[in-house]
């Protein structure tokens, strides 16, 4: 048979005052959960590296030159020069795609650039890319 | 005869699971925002949705270049030659995963192909430019 513990033995327990920890907690919660800025979903562009040396491993490939300054680049392939991505995307859209890509970028674009010529390559549906400096 | 009634006893919610599930958010908080300040800090990346699949989340060697085109691993900059030493330990402790290239989109592409080349010589197969993808996953 179990009895209840009388008042007299819950007298003898000390007992820890909690409140104080608790708010110190919520007050740190609610700051974390104010302060935190959510960062925007990342992805993830995949570019091959060739590893004999630019652009030499990728013989069947489409090489894609890209030049011009950040914002205003040219895209050369096989000859022929496209003025703006509209065309380029024209242009690879219909190709095999089992080649793949090699993008070779000069140095006077940005990086925004880079990233939009490695998107709009996959897009058009290649799979094998890859990247390197123009020579 | 007036009987006095016994004290009535509060009712004491157990608080016990509440500040087993507080601490853990706070202990998340603190956690992540230290990751996230190390590992994004001054850089804007790309605005592209990425690669709908992609194989591995995994990433070994993260290289950040910001938008002066100054290359850094961690918290150091780093040279060709580091970062090329740095990417040739990356691939011989996991040969598979490709690096992570973290750079600013109005850094000059002079920079990414710096890296790409150090990357290149170091052995690294392949290479992962980061992008806000802005939703997409």
């Amino acid at each position: 048979m179990r009895f209840a513990r009388s008042r007299s033995q819950d007298r003898g327990r000390p007992l820890i005052n909690m409140t104080s920890m608790i708010d110190a907690t919520f007050l740190l919660l609610s700051f974390f959960l104010v302060t935190t800025a959510m960062q925007r979903m990342e992805g993830k562009l995949t570019g091959a590296l060739d590893t004999t040396a630019a652009g030499k491993g990728d013989l069947q490939a489409v090489v894609v030159e890209v030049d011009g300054a950040p914002g205003a680049v040219e895209f050369r392939v096989a000859g022929r020069t496209l003025a703006d991505a509209a065309a380029l995307r024209e242009l690879l859209q219909p190709l095999p795609k089992e080649p793949g890509v090699a993008v070779r970028m000069r140095n006077g674009p940005s990086v925004a650039d880079a990233a939009a010529v490695l998107q709009l390559v996959r897009d058009a549906g290649f799979e094998r890319v890859s990247y390197a400096a123009a020579p | 005869m007036r009987f006095r009634s016994p004290p009535r006893r509060l009712a004491e919610p157990d608080m016990t699971p509440m500040i087993d599930v507080t601490f853990l958010l706070l202990i998340f908080f603190l956690v992540t925002a230290q990751m996230a300040a190390q590992a994004r800090k001054g850089v804007q990346l790309p605005v592209e949705p990425g690669e709908s699949r992609l194989e591995s989340a995994a990433s070994g060697l993260v290289v950040v270049v910001q938008a002066d085109g100054l290359v850094r691993v961690g918290d150091r900059g780093v040279d060709p030659a580091q970062l090329q030493q740095l990417a040739r330990e990356a691939a011989a402790r996991s040969p598979t995963v490709t690096p992570v290239v973290r750079a600013d989109r109005a850094a000059p592409a002079a920079a990414l192909n710096a890296v790409t080349e150090a990357l290149r010589q170091g052995g690294a197969p392949g290479f992962r430019l980061a992008t806000e993808s802005g939703g997409r996953p």
